[in-house]
């Protein structure tokens, strides 16, 4: 038993599916269905992502990054809160995930390379 | 190297909002006065053993006094909340007050800056040394007026010291080595109408891929620093791919700019190249090179001395490949510097410009200047006397100038660039050893 948790445990922290917030702002412990996207200088690929209601949106970046990124909401479904879905800025070796709850169509942008780095979410019911 | 106009909306929401709630608790109860904390950290026997733990606990123009130690650590601070705090390395040793990022974790991963400042006016760093991180080693961005004092940048990823979309700010008595990108980089620098300009004075860059680097940099003043021995000395530029185009109105003056031969394309070498090209022809960057002035409108580069640089000492060109033809060659200055045979350690060539833009000019750099002109280009057209209208105004420019840079900077594999370097033994230099890869 104590191993199965301990597998449950890791298998549930490398799917970023522990604590990670919603659309709604509740957790899950659920494990969800995963899109990644990588995060490149200076370029995200891929730049269109659809995924179903609940499913979730992995954000990686590339080890081999020089240049400082984000992804940064700046349009998504109305009464969406912006902060939730706006990372923190990395260059390399990270990864952050957010799960989609409210359909509708998410504008992500990098702040620092805001001509090159745009790609969008689309959720559907 | 880094539309703000929906930040700006959001940042100007914020405010609003923030302006708002203050006002409402202003009117409930009087702010109460209180003096700015100081906040002591060291690894045993203070209220704080890591500099986020003092950070978390400071507020507005506090000051965080960091004992000697090691940290392994990624500091961020983040919001105005912060404006004017300042750390401080309790030692004016800034390596002994050690943020070291191997094996610091951060949100997501692995830490990512020494310490980051996020939003936060009037920040002032000192006396430490970071090194080992997967970005940066002190970054500031979305600020004003921030100091960097006596720090030390070291085999970050990227940057040493690194400022993006700052107003204003200095970075002094630093030192940057091995650094995958550059020991000093200010870039994305907002347009403004009465600029505030940006100091890099007495610091020195050395080992890494360039000095100085800057993309869309402006109203920055490069002033009595030492670049020698990186990939290339000293390179403002301008890059599609950030904010504010183009790298508009600087100074380089009074510096040393000598020896930059480091070949970080040969296998084995210490420091990973952050260059995997540029543009769609993925051209590499040039090494060899004291100053190169890249696709930028109106600087200067005078009062240098810039010797030993195998390929060029100042090189001035524009970005063909940038599709809004803002990264152009065009009204910079390259005036009254000490060049190779002054100091007996020739460049390949002292000059290299490609003809391209409006008004770029050379003047009073000494009488035995040696220019890289290729068969087909004529000096008085490629290197005239300031000031002058001649150009092409593209950012195409002498077919002749062009084939050379485009040679050098497609050279396929890019140590092959060595092939254009004019290498040669340079004379001694006290507390200097040449280091080519």
């Amino acid at each position: 038993m104590k191993h199965k948790g301990l597998t449950t445990l890791v298998a549930c922290v490398a799917v970023g599916a522990v604590g990670v917030p919603t659309a709604l702002g509740t957790t899950t412990a659920k494990k969800p269905v995963v899109k990644n996207v990588q995060v490149r200088d200076d370029f995200y690929t891929p730049t269109k992502v659809t995924i179903k209601k609940g499913q979730q949106v992995n954000w990686i970046w590339n080890k081999a990054n020089f240049d400082t990124h984000t992804v940064t909401l700046i349009k998504g479904p109305k009464g969406i809160n912006k902060h939730k879905f706006s990372s923190f800025q990395a260059s390399a070796g990270v990864h952050w995930a957010r799960i989609f709850t409210k359909p509708g169509t998410y504008h992500f942008q990098c702040q620092l390379h805001p001509l090159t780095m745009n790609m969008t979410v689309t959720v559907k019911n | 190297m880094i539309s703000c106009s929906i930040r700006r909306l959001a940042i100007a929401g914020a405010v609003a909002l923030g302006c708002l709630s203050t006002a409402v608790v202003a009117q409930a109860k009087p702010a109460a006065k209180h003096k700015p904390a100081t906040l002591v950290v060291c690894k045993h026997g203070c209220r704080y053993t890591t500099i986020q733990g003092a950070v978390n606990a400071s507020g507005k123009n506090a000051t965080i006094s960091v004992k000697p130690g090691k940290y392994v650590e990624g500091v961020i601070v983040s919001g105005h909340k912060h404006d004017g705090l300042h750390i401080i390395g309790a030692t004016k040793n800034p390596a002994k007050v050690l943020i070291e990022g191997k094996n610091a974790k951060g949100p997501g991963g692995a830490a990512q800056n020494g310490i980051e400042g996020d939003a936060v006016n009037n920040i002032v760093l000192e006396n430490m040394k970071a090194e080992h991180f997967a970005a940066n080693g002190f970054y500031v961005n979305h600020c004003t007026n921030y100091l960097f004092k006596n720090l030390v940048g070291a085999f970050e990823h990227a940057y040493g010291l690194f400022a993006f979309r700052c107003v204003g700010g200095r970075m002094t008595d630093s030192v940057g080595y091995g650094n995958g990108d550059s020991a000093f980089y200010i870039g994305g620098t907002p347009f403004q109408k009465h600029p505030v300009w940006s100091s890099v004075d007495h610091d020195t860059g050395y080992e890494n891929v360039l000095g100085y680097s800057g993309t869309n940099s402006k109203y920055v003043t490069i002033r009595n620093s030492i670049f020698y021995n990186n990939g290339a000395g000293v390179v403002p530029n301008t890059l599609v791919s950030e904010p504010d185009q183009p790298a508009d109105t600087g100074v380089i003056e009074d510096n040393q700019i000598f020896w930059n031969n480091f070949d970080y394309y040969r296998a084995g070498s210490p420091v990973r190249t952050v260059s995997s090209g540029v543009g769609s022809d993925e051209a590499n960057y040039p090494i060899g090179a004291g100053v190169i002035l890249f696709g930028t409108t109106n600087w200067t580069v005078k009062d240098n001395s810039i010797f030993g640089n195998f390929l060029w000492g100042v090189a001035s060109f524009s970005d063909p490949t940038n599709t809004t033809g803002k990264a152009l060659n065009t009204g910079n200055h390259i005036i009254d510097n000490k060049m190779g045979a002054v100091f007996k350690d020739a460049n390949g060539s002292d000059f290299f410009n490609d003809g391209s833009g409006k008004g770029t000019c050379f003047q009073n750099n000494g009488a035995h200047v040696t220019l890289d002109l290729e068969q087909g280009a004529t000096a008085s057209q490629i290197y005239p006397t300031c000031p002058n209208s001649l150009g092409t105004g593209t950012t195409t420019g002498n077919s002749d100038q062009f084939g050379k840079l485009a040679a050098v900077v497609l050279s396929n594999p890019p140590t092959k660039q060595e092939t254009f370097w004019h290498v040669h033994k340079h004379p001694a230099r006290k507390g200097y050893k040449p280091f080519e890869g």
